[in-house]
């Protein structure tokens, strides 16, 4: 299950505390009942069980039709959706369906006194953060990124399963899967990295993208990198730190060649110590970096290994 | 007077403006590094159909005008002078060809040259005549139906890279007595010669066309016997002048941006630099002379789109432009001090270029020259 | 199987260069945009890219749509020079302030009232706003089928497509078929420039406008009305970072910074 789903049950449980409400979880799929356990450890008070062979692979139809009719029966307030290829997928059409809104890529969730849900996204090009609700329809939907909100410790729990009734349409198999290729895991996911290492633009070309890994052999750490370093093929699409990118949460996050731009940056905000170093001195990332160091990162890298090896 | 741009320029613009900035500026370390024509950016130039602004479009052209020519090399001047020079001369060797080459000519080769399959230029200048250009000895000697063509030409913009060149060699004696020829790429005795190093517009390909009893059949005679002149001069008149006065309006808005970057960002005596009267008379001076480069050369792009006479329109404008962009060049790498000689700052790239369009496409004395004449007539 | 009819729904956003420009007003609690060069969306572009791409390999029309306010109507003129066949700006005050449920139900009614369409494509998501909500709820409310996060579209063949889904984990191959909603990722193509030939042809093109009346549209699910969301708040990403900048001899600098590090506990 993905981990964001543990992360929603973090935040999750916040909120139905402020709420004064409970915490459910919905499990679909087939064959998965034994998983109800670990959600239950995460903090769900009832996980919505929907084991049925239709709910394998996921297919939009059946998981709208089948949340629908969830939600239709036990009207929650608010629901949360991991902001995933499956969530972005499912939650609009869901939302569509049901008749009330959908609000994507929350950075921030709270309950304001009126017991309305606060949803934070990110303005447009680093101009901030918007604030919006949805006052009147029900229920209040949005999607999280993964890397927004903590995984939540295990604990065992009270939580009970309930078994979802539900009337799945027939498949007409007008969209069917094929086959599924997983990727290779490189190695530990970059959300899960201690210490992140990460390229931008300003490191100019492949030769000096070697010298950035080099950094990151020094410390053990995982490289990340921005936007226009995948453009240039520097890094693969599961290296990009950022919005559209991956959430990190290092103890030590190093940017070296990055401007700084806001996308990128709110996908770091969550790291213990951020160093940046940039030949740009207005570059945005100063602004967020704890230690900055305003340097061609080709005439400093050298000099930081070494000191690193002593 | 109406001094806005139509809907379509517009579109234009934002077009040349990504193209700019997506494909070029990329390119503009390997080409100062390297010298090295950008091959990529070529491709692109073609696909957008760049070379074929002022084509026909019964022949796969655009059938564009002058003002939309200026709007496309101004902004490829703003990220690279030298991709726009190298553009302009493109555009250069495609000229003649319209406005002197018979049917057959045209069909055979505007289409290719309009896709960027086949790149164009002028060779005209000699070691014995450039600012005289009926200073040339390359001959051309008549053999049954071939021209045989002997002779060297210099300082010519994609030398090396055009496949279909424009050549002017003498048939007679006497200014009557120079032709123009098309010379293709493949033709017995036509080789390109010494490459050159400027210190500037570097990644735009100049050096010496060798024609050593070239064999060109009479079919790519260009017009008449004696119509040589005539031709190169209408086409360096109009289209390489212009061009020359479009790459440094370009150019001075580089300028502007590096000048009023630098000023916003550079902190002395606790404020940015701009807050010093110094730095806003240079700055100032910049944005005067940009303002008026760019209507001169609007102008007379639009004096020659309607065919009036504009030879003393289309001089001042060039002579104006392009010594206004030598002048700011200069301003913006005094503008950023010290910083303003590092090859990491772009200042010292428009200092060096800019000083190429002086001299190129007649120099700033020949421009004089024909002002002088509409003055004094 | 006859040729293609595709739609492409795009939005069109400030430009991101000029980000700076823009203000939030408090009072009204709308985002100024005034003096702000528009362009169209990253995704839509690749959306759009597809839409021409697919024409190219099998015959068809393209059909770009955008609801917005009225200056909206260059990026369509753009779409028709990159060689969109028809293009239509849906706009009417009544939309203004719409969220994506509003945005998805105003251009299903136009969709309904130019259809049939075999494919509709839009971006997976956008770095404003939306987010990539439209194209599912558009789905919905056409009563289409719908493959997101596609990354590449292998093969056409009668009523059928194949296309690759890419997903955290990896890469689905999903065969799916029409009338279908695509919503596409960035490096599915690199969208073409505006060439200048089509600059020209689009002189026999025009940008239709559409209000209310001629999309058939509720006044009551359109805009601000219409949209169970609503912006409440605007405030500046706020971050508390000291940000000091160590100064000197590059190696002294690397010095000072592993010891500071090693301090913090955050390095060996």
């Amino acid at each position: 299950m993905a981990k964001v789903s543990f992360e929603l049950l973090g935040i999750g449980r916040e909120l139905a505390n402020r709420m004064g409400t409970g915490l459910g979880a919905v499990l679909l799929g087939a064959m998965v009942s034994d998983k109800a356990k670990e959600l239950v450890e995460s903090g769900a008070d009832v996980v919505f069980l929907g084991d049925d062979e239709m709910l394998e692979p996921y297919v939009t139809e059946m998981y709208v039709s089948a949340m629908a009719q969830l939600l239709q029966e036990h009207k929650p307030d608010i629901v949360l959706f991991g902001a995933t290829a499956m969530g972005r997928d499912l939650a609009p059409r869901l939302a569509a369906r049901v008749g009330t809104g959908l609000t994507s890529d929350c950075v921030r969730l709270e309950i304001d006194e009126a017991g309305v849900l606060v949803q934070e996204v990110l303005a447009f090009g680093g101009e901030g953060i918007i604030t919006i609700t949805c006052p009147r329809h029900r229920p209040q939907m949005v999607t999280v990124r993964s890397g927004v909100y903590t995984r939540p410790n295990p604990s065992p729990g009270t939580g009970r399963t309930v078994p979802a009734k539900l009337s799945l349409p027939k498949n007409d198999s007008g969209v069917r899967v094929l086959e599924f290729q997983p990727r290779e895991a490189k190695g530990m996911k970059l959300e899960e990295a201690e210490v992140v290492v990460a390229g931008g633009w300003g490191i100019g070309d492949a030769k000096g993208w070697e010298q950035v890994e080099e950094l990151a052999r020094a410390l053990k750490a995982q490289v990340g990198a921005t936007r226009p370093a995948l453009d240039e093929g520097w890094a693969s699409e599961e290296q990009m730190v950022g919005q559209s990118g991956v959430y990190v949460r290092p103890r030590l996050y190093i940017g070296i060649g990055i401007s700084g731009v806001i996308h990128h940056t709110v996908g770091i905000q969550d790291a213990k110590v951020i160093v940046a170093i940039n030949r740009d001195p207005d570059a945005e990332i100063f602004k967020c970096a704890d230690i900055g160091i305003v340097e061609d990162y080709r005439q400093i890298l050298p000099d930081i290994i070494k000191a690193l090896k002593e | 007077m109406d001094f806005s741009f139509t809907k379509e320029q517009n579109l234009l613009r934002t077009s040349l403006k990504d193209f700019a900035q997506g494909v070029v500026a990329p390119k503009v370390k390997t080409m100062e590094e390297t010298g090295e024509v950008p091959w990529d950016a070529i491709g692109e130039m073609g696909k957008l159909s760049l070379m074929a602004i002022n084509i026909p479009r019964e022949f796969g052209g655009a059938g564009l005008g002058h003002v939309e020519r200026v709007i496309v090399l101004e902004e490829v001047s703003k990220v690279s002078a030298a991709a726009a020079f190298m553009l302009s001369i493109f555009h250069l060797g495609i000229a003649p060809i319209v406005e002197a080459g018979n049917e057959e000519q045209k069909r055979r080769l505007l289409p290719r040259m309009a896709t960027g399959d086949r790149l164009g230029t002028l060779a005209a200048t000699e070691a014995t005549g450039g600012s005289d250009p009926t200073g040339i000895k390359t001959s051309a000697r008549r053999e049954g139906g071939v021209f045989f063509l002997t002779g060297r030409k210099i300082f010519i913009t994609n030398s090396h890279v055009a496949d279909v060149q424009v050549v002017t060699a003498r048939t007679g004696e006497g200014p009557k007595g120079i032709s123009a020829f098309i010379v293709e790429k493949g033709m017995a005795g036509f080789k390109p010669g010494r490459e050159e190093h400027k210190f500037g517009i570097r990644g735009c390909n100049t050096g010496e066309v060798i024609l050593e009893s070239c064999e060109v059949p009479e079919s790519n005679l260009l017009g008449k016997e004696g119509d040589g002149l005539k031709v190169a001069l209408k086409a360096i008149s109009e289209f390489g002048r212009m061009g020359m006065a479009a790459c440094a309006v370009g150019l001075q808005s580089a300028c502007l941006e590096a000048a009023v970057k630098y000023c916003k960002e550079r902190q002395l005596y606790g404020k940015p630099i701009g807050n010093l009267q110094g730095m806003q008379w240079l700055v100032s001076e910049i944005y005067t002379d940009l303002e008026a480069s760019r209507l001169l050369t609007y102008r007379a792009a639009k004096l020659i789109d309607e065919k009036a006479r504009a030879d003393a329109e289309v001089s001042v404008a060039k002579l104006f432009s392009t010594e206004a962009a030598v002048q700011s060049a200069k301003k913006t790498v005094d503008i950023h001090g010290g910083y303003g000689y590092m090859m990491e700052y772009p200042a010292q790239r428009f200092f060096r270029d800019a000083q190429c369009l002086i001299a190129s496409a007649g120099t700033n004395e020949i421009m004089k020259i024909i002002i002088a004449r509409t003055a004094l007539a | 199987m006859n040729s293609l009819r595709i739609a492409v729904c795009i939005k069109s956003v400030p430009d991101p260069r000029y980000a700076g420009k823009l203000v939030f007003d408090t009072k009204t609690m709308v985002l100024k945009k005034e003096g702000v060069p528009r362009v169209i969306g990253t995704m839509d572009l690749s959306a759009l890219e597809e839409a021409l791409l697919l024409r190219e390999n099998h015959g068809g029309t393209v059909t770009v749509l955008s609801m917005g306010s009225p200056n909206a109507v260059d990026c369509l003129h753009q779409t028709l020079a990159m060689g969109a066949d028809e293009a239509y700006l849906i706009t009417h005050p009544s939309m203004a302030g719409a969220d994506t449920i509003a945005t998805a139900y105003a251009l299903s009614c136009a969709l309904v009232k130019l259809a049939p369409f075999h494919i509709v494509l839009c971006g997976a998501y956008s770095l404003y706003g939306s987010t990539g909500n439209v194209g599912p709820m558009l789905a919905e409310y056409l009563g289409f089928r719908q493959v997101t996060s596609v990354s590449r579209i292998e093969e056409v063949r009668n009523d059928i497509l194949r296309l690759i889904v890419n997903i955290e984990d990896g890469l689905l191959r999903v065969e799916a078929r029409m009338p279908l909603l695509i919503t596409v990722m960035r490096e599915i193509n690199v969208p073409r420039g505006i060439p200048i030939l089509g600059i020209v042809a689009a002189r026999d093109k025009k940008v239709v406008t559409w209000g209310l009346e001629d999309i058939g549209a509720n006044e009551e699910r359109v805009g601000a009305r219409g949209s169970p969301t609503r912006m409440v708040n605007f405030h500046t990403h706020e971050v508390k970072r000291k940000g000091e900048i160590l100064k000197g001899q590059p190696q002294e600098v690397a010095k000072e910074l592993v010891a500071r590090l090693r301090k913090l506990a955050v390095v060996k």
